[in-house]
């Protein structure tokens, strides 16, 4: 990872430490105590990560990790797809935003073969169905189709 | 290829199997918790299914309760009642998606006590809900409030052993919770007669059970119910009842104001409602489906065995008896700190 | 007390009870092996299916499926690197290593005997030591929990040999998320931010299904578009272990189906803490800690004893006192009450036959599930040749159908998604989700203890907490788990020097 990472996380670790001690403030004593433990305890390591951190990045260090690639577009575009999906299973509805999900993920990962598609489709939503609904009588989300 | 025809043919065989499974039963509540296609006509309400959101975990007590009752309600309305647990935030995440519902008198809740007024008197949730958010449709149970020790406890062999020891010596009680039925019983106690019980909240019956038989806690709160139980099995003498009268249950156990105390009432008590804002024609009709079901001799029996008793008040009087619980929480505010 | 077992063997052979059991191992397996789907979940759904069976078939059902569903998860653990349930992911560390070398059938058959083991050793403990092994768990109580609590965290520090301070961040993460809810003490919320459903604090199995399955498909996506299909390789290896492993991993199958048992009996600790201690007691006690991720089978076969253990040590408080030892027989219990069966003495008196059937039904399931676990074990390998492409949403539907249905809430599966994001990210800046995990179940454990033994004590703490044999043990075990590593660690720098000064070659 790039230089100062260790550091960014550091202080934005001591940062929510504060605010957790601040948001204990108008909580009964008792209440208050473990939190302010745990965000205190939080500082001092928080304090070491950051030195450390500060530490390493000036020497001079190959930080060629590893020697494969890897794709972050592809986690980015994996991660929109999921929270699109999250987002619209309410207003769609459980099965068609399942649908819309798995053929979008495929889409979005160059999967060529429409029959792959389809068949995964149909049989991730049958076999959903077939237990949590019909046998098990989840309540799925309902939304504005199915 | 292989894979997915093996996949196939796996939940084929499964679905077989459990409907198979599935159709060995009658009785149960029935299926599908996706809404009907069918309009509701008012004509003949009910026509489709309706749901019972319960506040708690399948398996809790309310949930066991609810599912020994509503098999006799479905007969009586002619539509199947599916329960829906929706559990969470001490019974309101439940109770808020239920007053949210559209007002249509196809959604009905079972409503807890007292956590559903806690959680609104409660300032610190910051909830300006209040009792007339509900059209009431009935009681179900009532589990009044009980006292007892260890079996074995060689101090406390009556009531009055216990409150005079607890007048001059600090006592560790259980409760299910800060401002649950037991600890409010406690407070209440400390308030009137001037005892030092000093609450360990618990997460339920059977750590504090386990407290008190463990002799790790002195005095064990709960409610007839879990007492009965325990006594049967040994395990705990039952010293008094915060009831009105006794418990048939525990038919030689004094209730407070017998044993010459302020005459503190307290319960845990689970019943059903609608949400504000229903035809009151179809409350008429639901309540009267409810209420016969509830005096059911089979269902009450049920009920009985598992140590519960049932109270079906409707109407005003459900609505007094919630008013007084009510009433007994905002005596003590500002013990709570409220 | 045999001639309860006898007439309850006549029970349990009957038609109904061993289609119960059957069709419980499949399900368990099935939905164990499914990550996103896991044992609570699986337990939680069909006992409503109970209602109709009389209570031995049906409460048989319930346990094989509970025991099934926690060796099922090692499954997709080993081969997808995807813990199937919480409980399994432990096995995930050396099992996946395994796969990679292409020995993913060896992995399978290791988890498939430890898990065997575990579970009858639990199931047997159940059986004959009940009674005794309750009378001790009465003498638990808060101050015990809060101990063993403690105790429970400085693991945390081994976890993450590498960074010590990340391991530890990743813990104190945990505690913080175990911060969150109603402050059962005082009635106060804490850090929910008003939203309600934060009120009842975050759901442990949503967040633990998004820190591992979730993170996990994240991490896959990175090398999606190069995955080679068969980077596994062909897979060698047999199946049933030989001789000479079984050998090698007796003493820690054993020691683990101790630990998964004890664990098991506490409340509220359940497979998924009883494998993680499992796998680093087993990498504590080793001679080669080394070879402790890099695919050693004492790796797969510690954790999977363990959790299985626990399967059996958490019916034994539920059976005798009521107080669930995990989550899953918090739900067991619910089925059992509803079938009017009331936790106590009288369990093992009048019902006896019933609790009896029970638990031998368990020990069957475990045969069962070793059985049909040994014979599928070849079709499973394949589940390794479907395109990652398809897998992947695959898991995540299941992950999310997994949180949804514990509670019928969408807000678990933002939780869920949220702690995949998270577990995600932690993998990339070196921390690790599995303290996490660990925090976030005994943080409150440990604070609720204290808290509570406070009042409890009437005044001194020390002096309450001196005056119980119990505790006095656990505090002394706990200074030397801390002090042991610190002593060991100088004293093998010291005998090195000491080689170095005398001039003996470094090994």
């Amino acid at each position: 990872m790039k230089k100062y990472t260790d550091v960014y996380i550091g202080v934005v670790l001591i940062i929510i430490a504060l605010i957790i001690i601040v948001m204990s403030n108008p909580l009964p004593s008792e209440s208050a105590v473990f939190p302010r433990i745990v965000a205190g305890i939080m500082i001092f390591l928080s304090l070491i990560l950051t030195f450390n951190g500060l530490k390493s990045s000036k020497s001079v260090k190959d930080e060629s990790e590893s020697t494969e690639k890897i794709f972050m577009k592809d986690v980015l575009k994996g991660a929109a797809i999921m929270i699109l999906y999250l987002v619209l299973m309410p207003i769609l509805g459980y099965f068609t935003a399942t649908t819309l999900f798995i053929v979008l993920f495929m889409v979005a990962y160059n999967e060529k073969s429409v029959r792959k598609i389809l068949t995964t489709v149909v049989i991730l939503n049958v076999f959903i169905y077939m237990i949590f609904v019909a046998q098990l009588n989840v309540p799925l989300p309902q939304g504005l189709l199915m | 290829m292989n894979k997915k025809k093996f996949l196939l043919l796996m939940v084929l065989a499964l679905s077989l199997v459990m409907m198979a499974g599935c159709s060995a039963n009658e009785t149960e509540p029935s299926t599908n918790g996706e809404t009907a296609s069918e309009t509701s006509n008012d004509e003949s309400y009910p026509n489709k299914p309706i749901s019972v959101i319960i506040a708690y975990s399948a398996g809790g007590n309310t949930d066991i309760a609810a599912r020994i009752l509503l098999p006799y309600v479905e007969e009586e309305l002619g539509v199947p009642l599916n329960v829906i647990n929706k559990p969470g935030g001490g019974g309101w995440t439940g109770w808020t998606e239920f007053l949210n519902a559209p007002k249509d008198g196809y959604t009905i809740g079972y409503i807890n006590t007292p956590n559903l007024v806690t959680g609104y008197l409660n300032p610190e949730f910051n909830r300006d809900n209040s009792l007339d958010d509900f059209d009431l449709i009935a009681n179900h149970v009532l589990d009044y409030g009980a006292i007892a020790v260890r079996a074995d406890d060689e101090r406390f062999k009556t009531i009055d052993d216990l409150i005079e020891y607890a007048k001059e010596n600090q006592v560790t009680g259980t409760t299910t919770g800060y401002a649950g039925d037991d600890h409010i019983a406690q407070l209440r106690l400390n308030d009137s007669v001037g005892t030092d019980f000093v609450a360990v909240h618990q997460a339920g019956t059977s750590e504090m059970l386990a407290a008190v038989i463990g002799g790790h806690v002195d005095v064990f709160f709960d409610n007839v119910g879990s007492v009965t139980i325990a006594q049967e099995n040994g395990e705990l003498r039952a010293l008094a009842v915060l009831a009105p009268e006794r418990s048939k249950f525990l038919p030689d156990v004094p209730t407070l104001e017998e044993a010459g105390y302020p005459a503190i009432v307290t319960s845990s008590a689970r019943g059903l409602a609608f949400a504000k804002g229903v035809d009151e024609e179809k409350v008429k009709i639901v309540t009267d489906a409810f209420v016969k079901a509830l005096n059911n001799p089979e269902h009450i029996k049920r009920i009985e065995d598992l140590g519960y008793l049932v109270d079906s008040m409707s109407g005003e009087e459900y609505l007094n008896f919630l008013k007084s619980d009510e009433a007994g929480i905002i005596e003590i505010k500002d013990v709570l700190g409220w | 007390m045999m001639d309860m077992i006898i007439l309850a063997l006549e029970q349990v052979f009957t038609v109904a009870t061993m289609i119960g059991l059957f069709v419980g191992v499949s399900a368990g397996m099935i939905v164990g092996a499914l990550p996103g789907l896991s044992a609570t979940m699986a337990v939680a759904l069909l006992i409503p299916l109970t209602y109709s069976m009389g209570p031995i078939p049906g409460l048989v059902m319930l346990v094989s499926i509970y025991t099934a569903g926690i060796y099922g998860g090692s499954i997709s653990a080993i081969l997808l690197h995807t813990p199937g349930t919480p409980s399994s992911a432990a096995t995930v560390l050396d099992g996946y290593e395994m796969t990679k070398q292409g020995r993913g059938l060896e992995a399978i058959g290791i988890s498939t005997v430890a898990s065997v083991f575990g579970g009858v050793f639990s199931g047997l403990a159940l059986l004959f030591l009940a009674p005794p092994l309750s009378t001790i768990s009465l003498k638990f109580s808060e101050p015990e929990f809060f101990l063993i609590a403690v105790f429970g965290l400085t693991i945390i520090a081994s976890l993450a040999a590498d960074s010590i301070v990340k391991g530890l961040l990743s813990g104190v993460f945990g505690l913080i998320v175990g911060l969150i809810g109603t402050d059962l003490l005082t009635g106060f919320p804490r850090f929910s931010f008003g939203i309600t459903n934060m009120q009842s604090g975050i759901s442990l199995v949503p967040a633990m299904i998004g820190l591992f399955s979730i993170s996990q498909v994240l991490s896959q996506l990175e090398t999606l578009r190069i995955a080679k299909k068969h980077e596994i390789g062909d897979i060698k290896g047999k199946l049933i272990p030989s001789w000479k492993n079984l050998k090698a991993i007796a003493p820690t199958v054993l020691f683990s189906s101790v630990i998964g048992l004890f664990v098991g009996m506490l409340p509220g600790a359940g497979g998924d803490i009883g494998s993680w201690v499992g796998y680093n007691e087993a990498k504590r006690f080793s001679k080669n800690p080394e070879k402790f991720g890099k695919g050693c089978i004492e790796g797969v076969a510690a954790p999977e004893a363990a959790n299985n253990a626990v399967t059996g040590g958490a019916l034994i408080p539920m059976f005798i006192l009521g107080i669930p030892g995990s989550a899953v027989a918090a739900v067991l219990l619910g089925g059992l009450m509803i079938q009017g069966l009331v936790p106590g003495r009288a369990l093992f008196t009048t019902h006896g036959v019933i609790t009896y059937s029970v638990i031998i039904g368990l020990i069957l399931a475990n045969i069962v599930m070793g059985i049909l676990g040994l014979l599928t074990a070849k079709h499973l390998i394949k589940v390794t040749n479907v395109p990652v492409v398809i897998l992947m949403p695959a898991i995540v539907l299941f992950s999310i159908v997994g949180s949804y249905a514990i509670n019928n809430n969408m807000f678990d599966v933002y939780v869920m998604f949220a702690f995949g994001v998270g577990g995600y990210l932690m993998k990339k800046t070196g921390f690790h989700p599995a303290p996490v995990v660990l925090a976030m179940i005994l943080g409150p454990l440990a604070e609720g203890g204290l808290r509570r033994t406070l009042v409890m004590a009437k005044g001194n703490v020390f002096t309450y907490l001196l005056g119980r044999p119990i505790s006095v043990t656990l505090m002394i075990l706990i200074v030397i788990a801390i002090v042991s590593p610190i002593i060991l660690d100088y004293r093998k720098k010291n005998s090195k020097k000491l080689k170095v000064e005398n001039g003996v070659p470094e090994e």
